[in-house]
């Protein structure tokens, strides 16, 4: 049983990139790696185009979803967690609500994510999906680690690009509406966003001359916009230079961080592992990829201790 | 001595104004693959003219960074062979062992044969890029050979400082 706890899950989001790029087995192998390591664990599966962890953990279609708690099925959101197969992890199915909330307004959103922060865990792991939605965007943002997947083929670098931009700039317009500024800088704003501007790095110069305080403003809350990079199923040695490249790309154009956590080698016994239903980590615990994902949950865990001291 | 003049070159290139010269050569390559066309890293990030003014750009602010430095090297060293070739030389074991590899006009992939020591892990050694390097173990291996094979004197003194470098970066990072 779950018991009570005193502070409020980390919260790391998977979004964006294409479908079968690796999202779903990354975040389940991630989790796992936290849970083993004693931290406790809840997976939601928000991937609206179809939710389906359950099978990756060798589970039953869960009977007990989000849904359950919005018609008051449960009365607690911790009733929806789903024991999984592993100790310290849990599972919540939350595709059929979010489908149902299709484009819910904000305050369900925030109150949503308010109880999320009440979960009786230390990390909460949004598996997203692919696309762009309003929705999937405001859960992305609002977490506190942001990943994207990509695999090197064009679509894959595409997709995640495409998805990138949104979430910058519902991120832009968010922060320029919270910044009180000037009626006719946010109308020169939004005049030049909606014409689609070069780049978002120029758009801030030229914002900061017409307006020193707020841009300072806003490109600060921007600077917390740092998504990581997985490349996946890497086969090739230059490959593995496509994330330090997408990195730099990123700062170029955006003008923000964007951390390269590393390459994952392709890697048969990620296939075999979902064939099995159970997770790399487990049934291949010495192959690169359990490997791989040992490293970037510590990488991510070192990177909140970093964002803890400032 | 830094140029202020050019300061907004070394943005373009997002390196320090006193970046050796081999980290201004690598930024470039690597800012230039970046924005090649049909390049994979850049994909769907911006339209084709756009690229095509970041690469003029990046192709300027190079120009003028080398040129500079080069009428520097001049001005400092009477001989002007050995002012270009100590501006490569940062004096980090890496870039005394670049500047060798420089020397004999030999290229990576020559010396990849020579060796038999990946390409990858050679421009690694070379980059300083610590954390793709192999476990010490090897890495002691690689260095030594190809210290060796350029007839550095002294190659354990050079191995060891390298190995030293490395090891701080490492707990630089944790």
């Amino acid at each position: 049983m779950v018991e009570q706890y005193t502070t409020a899950p980390r919260i790391w989001a998977m979004g964006g990139g294409k479908g079968g790029v690796g999202k779903s087995v990354i975040v389940t192998n991630l989790a796992l790696a936290l849970s083993r390591n004693g931290l406790r664990c809840a997976i939601l599966d928000a991937d609206l185009g179809g939710a389906n962890l359950h099978t990756l953990f060798g589970m039953d279609a869960p009977g007990i979803t989000l849904s359950s708690f919005f018609s008051r099925e449960v009365g607690n959101l911790r009733d929806t967690l789903l024991p999984t197969p592993y100790k310290n992890l849990w599972l919540i199915s939350g595709a059929r609500a979010l489908l149902d909330m299709a484009n819910p307004q904000h305050a369900l959103k925030e109150k949503l994510l308010r109880q999320l922060l009440t979960l009786p865990v230390d990390f909460l792991l949004l598996d997203l999906g692919a696309g762009a939605t309003f929705s999937t965007l405001d859960f992305f943002l609002a977490s506190h680690r942001q990943m994207v997947v990509v695999t090197p083929t064009p679509t894959s670098v595409e997709n995640a690009y495409h998805f990138l931009k949104a979430a910058y700039f519902r991120k832009l317009r968010r922060s320029i509406r919270q910044s009180k500024g000037s009626a006719t800088i946010e109308k020169l704003l939004g005049e030049r966003l909606a014409r689609g501007i070069a780049s978002p790095r120029e758009l801030l110069a030229d914002l900061g001359r017409h307006d020193a305080v707020m841009a300072a403003s806003i490109s600060k809350e921007l600077g917390q916009f740092t998504p990581h990079l997985i490349v996946n199923q890497v086969r090739r040695d230059e490959e593995t230079l496509l994330g330090g490249q997408m990195a730099t790309a990123c700062r170029d154009f955006f003008g923000t961080r964007c951390e390269f956590l590393g390459p994952v080698w392709n890697d048969d016994r990620v296939h075999y592992a979902i064939q099995k239903r159970r997770q790399v980590l487990d049934a291949y615990p010495q192959s690169p990829f359990a490997l791989a994902m040992e490293r970037f949950a510590l990488a991510l865990i070192r990177d909140k201790e970093a964002s803890h001291g400032r | 001595m830094v140029d202020s003049s050019l300061a907004e070159d070394y943005q373009t290139l997002d390196i320090a104004p006193n970046a050796s010269l081999l980290e201004v050569e690598r930024a470039y390559f690597h800012l230039r693959a970046l924005y090649a066309e049909g390049a994979l890293a850049s994909y769907g990030l911006m339209e084709m003219p756009q690229k095509q003014l970041r690469l003029q750009e990046i192709e300027a602010a190079y120009a003028r960074i080398v040129a500079a430095r080069r009428q520097l090297a001049r001005q400092d060293a009477p001989n002007q062979e050995l002012g270009v070739h100590a501006a490569a030389d940062d004096g980090s074991p890496a870039g005394q062992l670049k500047q060798a590899r420089l020397q004999a006009q030999m290229t990576l992939k020559e010396l990849t044969n020579i060796l038999k020591i990946g390409r990858l892990h050679l421009q690694n050694i070379e980059e300083e890029n610590f954390a793709a390097l192999p476990a010490t173990v090897y890495l002691r291996g690689f260095l030594l050979s190809y210290a060796k094979a350029l007839k550095i004197p002294q190659p354990e003194d050079l191995v060891n400082r390298y190995l030293a470098r490395c090891s701080s970066a490492a707990q630089e990072s944790e």
